[in-house]
This record gives C-alpha cells, sequence and structure tokens, in this order.
C-alpha cells in the first residue's frame, strides 16, 4: 500500500474517532467503492461572524502522485462549491478564492506553508478561519478583494445576504 | 469495497454485537453503547430525555447525512467509537447531500 493512500486511511480514522462539530469530511464513494482520493467535506461559517449559518462543501482531491515521499503526494486542490444545490459555484464571494474556485491559502500552497504533516482536519480548520479573515495581501478575484479594502461593512452585509441566500 | 476493506478488523463476533457511539451537540457529549442492529431511534430519544431536547427541534447526522430513527448502525455502516452530532432543526436550510 502507499504511503499517501496509508496516510489518508489513518487519517478518516482519526477524523471517525474525533473532529470539530459541524465539519464533514469524508470519502466520496463510488461504482468501484470507496476512493480515498477525493474527499467531500462540510465545513461551517463560524459563529458571531459574517459566516455564522454558512454550510460551505468542499471537496479535496488529493493527486496521485504515490511514488514519491509524502510531501509530493499530498499537494492539495480544493473546490468551495455551493452547498443547497451541490452546483460548482465559480467564484465563491471570497478575496482569496479564484474565479476557478481554488482556494489560495498558505498551508495549501507547496512554496509556501504546505508542511506533510499538516492533516485534512487543519485544513479544514484553516479554511474556516481564512473565511472571515481574508488575507488582503494576496488577492485572488477582483470583486471581492475591492469591495473587502473599500468598504468593510458593505463587504460584510453582502457576505451575510450570500449566506443567507445561497449558504445556508 | 467498504471503507474498512482495507484493514480489516479481527472479526470477534462478541465484541462486534456492540458499538460504543458518542452522541455530542457541540456542547454535551453522551456516550451509548448499543446494537449494531438497534434502531437508532431508542438514542435519539434517550439523547433528548437527558438533555431536556424535543426530538422535533433537533436532527441528528452522521458524517453529515441525516439519521432516520429506523437506521441502525448496520445500516449507516458504523464503526464502534463513531459520533452522531445533534443539531437544530432548521426550516428551510438543508444540509448537503453526497
Amino acid at each position: 500500500m502507499n504511503l499517501c493512500i496509508s496516510r489518508l486511511q489513518e487519517e478518516r480514522k482519526q477524523w471517525r474517532r474525533d473532529h470539530p462539530f459541524g465539519f464533514v469530511a469524508k470519502p466520496v464513494k463510488n461504482e468501484k467503492g470507496v476512493d480515498i482520493m477525493k474527499w467531500s467535506c462540510v465545513v461551517p461559517g463560524k459563529e458571531k461572524t459574517a459566516w455564522e449559518g454558512a454550510i460551505l462543501k468542499v471537496e479535496i482531491s488529493f493527486p496521485e502522485v504515490s511514488y514519491k515521499a509524502p510531501k509530493m503526494c499530498f499537494p492539495i486542490i480544493c473546490w468551495i462549491l455551493l452547498s443547497s444545490s451541490g452546483r460548482f459555484v465559480p467564484p465563491l464571494f471570497h478575496p482569496n478564492v479564484y474565479p476557478s474556485g481554488t482556494i489560495c491559502l498558505s498551508i495549501l500552497n507547496e512554496d509556501e506553508a504546505w508542511k506533510p504533516a499538516i492533516t485534512v482536519k487543519q485544513i479544514l480548520l484553516g479554511i474556516q478561519d481564512l473565511l472571515d479573515e481574508p488575507n488582503a495581501d494576496s488577492p485572488a478575484q477582483a470583486e471581492a478583494y475591492n469591495l473587502f479594502k473599500r468598504d468593510r461593512e458593505a463587504y460584510d452585509r453582502r457576505i451575510r445576504q450570500i449566506v443567507r441566500d445561497h449558504l445556508g | 469495497m467498504s471503507e474498512q476493506d482495507a484493514t480489516p478488523p479481527p472479526p470477534k463476533q462478541e465484541e462486534g454485537a456492540h458499538l460504543n457511539i458518542k452522541v455530542t451537540d457541540g456542547n454535551n457529549e453522551v456516550f451509548f453503547k448499543i446494537k449494531k442492529t438497534t434502531q437508532l431511534k431508542k438514542l435519539m430519544d434517550a439523547f433528548c430525555d437527558r438533555s431536556g431536547k424535543s426530538i422535533d427541534s433537533v436532527r441528528f447526522l452522521f458524517d453529515g447525512t441525516r439519521v432516520q430513527p429506523t437506521d441502525s448502525p448496520d445500516t449507516l455502516e458504523m464503526q464502534d467509537g463513531d459520533t452522531l452530532e445533534v443539531h437544530q432543526e432548521q426550516v428551510g436550510g438543508a444540509f448537503p447531500s453526497f
């Protein structure tokens, strides 16, 4: 069994034993059974923020580069999907989410803070933190970034509106 | 293939008959020991009784999927140590289904 698969199976085992409330992280099932390389996850918006009540569906794909060390087999691609309809929504209104839906987060970037020791749990908690604490130094889309920079109150109102209409 | 196939647990029939299930609403945790074939209704009622909640005011989720009272650990492929989450029932919103 290659390192990546055994690593992910162990993560899943730990997750079942204990995970933060309201979060979901499980490998997807297809006609062949469970695909440990693709996970369906749910990140809840943090309480007492504009994102409170939001339920974000996140898909994590682990690339199948399994012959290298864990470092190489574990960079991550995340997509945020709109929860209620399951529709792909490029982009989520957030300064650090690309128009493609990919999240720009340092811990997910191999050239930045990615470490093999980072767990799925840390990634999902990181995404939850990022929701309400965008990094204005690394914009990934213009619309959310501009409003965030110009008028934080209007930005928060917009987020609440989106959460109410689409993500609750 | 089920999720457990890659590392098959040693089949111990006697021990395997019961599971310890954690039920939590984010604040309180209650542990239950139930048979694999027992309907989860029993556990849901017990949790609501103990925490003073009405069964209609909450929903139970396992791995993000809503649990029906007629489900059992067997039908949901639950393992020893798994968690049921109790969320406030809400109108209009739906949890994403996978």
